[in-house]
């Protein structure tokens, strides 16, 4: 049991790598809501491709896809049940207390970040923050290139050529300009 | 001859008239002659009573002055040492006072200045500030566009990496 909840949590961080906390939360309450409204069943486990398409039909809109995308997994793999009634509910409980104990910081840059670039940023803050840290990704054209890093508290470093542009140009206008109070300025 | 009869009588009237006349006259001749001279005395002794009068006024007078100039004198000094005195105290108050009324004044102007010091530094500082604000935004608005035109992805995500590198060797450190 324990396994196959372990494989359920894994695949759900899989799908949800980009997702804040209360977004996922947000997302699987909405699930569990809308596939209790439809009276979804699981009778047939033959027909796991209607199922599929149902899933598709009542989610998709609404639900961003690495969410659809555990979802169906949790139908292919005969898992579906734990997002149904009274189950789903208790799943919702579990995720908010699994999440919470995560730490999650934010990466935001100037310009969308490829797969290949957020995997490569993750391995690397890997080096600094605990695995179960969840990296999350946002674009922020005004920070012009570079990037910030946040988390809960607030801006953990910036590393924005706007920020670090400033602080040089503020140095070098003030080590220029004959103020008398400039020499206290660091 | 009973015309010659009349007139000796008339003649000796009119002698008689004239000597009464004369004598009245040289009476009153002697009598003007001796009051003039008491008038003359009468004079002198009013002169001299005068004099004698008016040399003991003129006396007291002197001494009265003499006494009211010594006085006067006594006064002046008294009043002087007191004037003195006073104005000493008075001095010594009008100057500490006035030495407060200058510290007063004086810490008014330090903190008048001070303020117009800091009032000054704090214009000449949001000023400052204000125009360095213009030159930050100017570069910043030159460097974003020219990062917007001229990088492109790959360029981005390699200053990315090194500012990575940067932060996880700082951490490290």
């Amino acid at each position: 049991m324990n396994e196959g909840l372990n494989t359920i949590m894994q695949k759900l961080a899989d799908c949800t790598i980009d997702y804040s906390v209360n977004q996922i939360i947000g997302e699987l309450s909405l699930v569990v809501e809308r596939l209790g409204f439809a009276e979804f069943r699981l009778d047939n486990p033959a027909s796991v491709q209607k199922d599929l398409e149902t899933i598709d039909f009542l989610l998709s809109r609404d639900v961003s896809p690495g969410t659809v995308e555990f979802v169906k997994f949790l139908a292919e793999t005969n898992h579906l049940g734990v997002v149904l009634k009274d189950a789903g509910l208790m799943f919702i409980g579990y995720c908010q207390a699994h999440f919470s104990e995560m730490k999650q910081i934010t990466f935001r840059s100037a310009i969308e970040m490829s797969p290949g670039m957020r995997r490569h940023i993750r391995v690397m803050l890997m080096k600094r923050y605990a695995v179960s840290t969840r990296i999350l990704f946002e674009q922020e054209p005004s920070l012009v290139a570079g990037f910030c890093l946040y988390d809960a508290k607030g801006i953990i470093r910036n590393y924005s050529l706007r920020e670090q542009g400033v602080k040089l140009i503020d140095k070098y206008l003030r080590k220029r300009l004959p103020f008398p109070w400039n020499q206290t300025v660091a | 001859m009973n015309i010659s009869q009349p007139n000796l009588f008339v003649i000796i009237l009119i002698t008689v008239a004239f000597v009464i006349i004369i004598i009245t006259t040289l009476i009153m001749l002697s009598m003007i002659r001796r009051l003039n001279a008491s008038f003359a005395k009468l004079g002198y002794v009013t002169r001299e009573d005068a004099k004698k009068y008016f040399g003991d006024a003129a006396d007291k007078v002197v001494d009265m002055n003499s006494n009211f100039s010594q006085q006067y004198q006594e006064m002046i000094d008294s009043g002087v040492r007191k004037v003195l005195s006073e104005s000493g105290e008075v001095m010594a108050g009008s100057l500490a006072q006035a030495q407060q009324e200058a510290g007063a004044v004086i810490l008014k102007a330090q903190e008048d200045a001070r303020q117009i010091m800091s009032a000054t530094k704090a214009d000449a500082e949001v000023y400052y500030n204000k125009a360095l604000n213009e030159a930050v935004d100017a570069v910043e608005w030159t460097m974003e566009q020219y990062v917007k035109s001229h990088m492109d992805v790959k360029e981005h995500e390699e200053v990315i990496k090194r500012l990575l590198e940067t932060y996880i060797n700082e951490r490290r450190t």
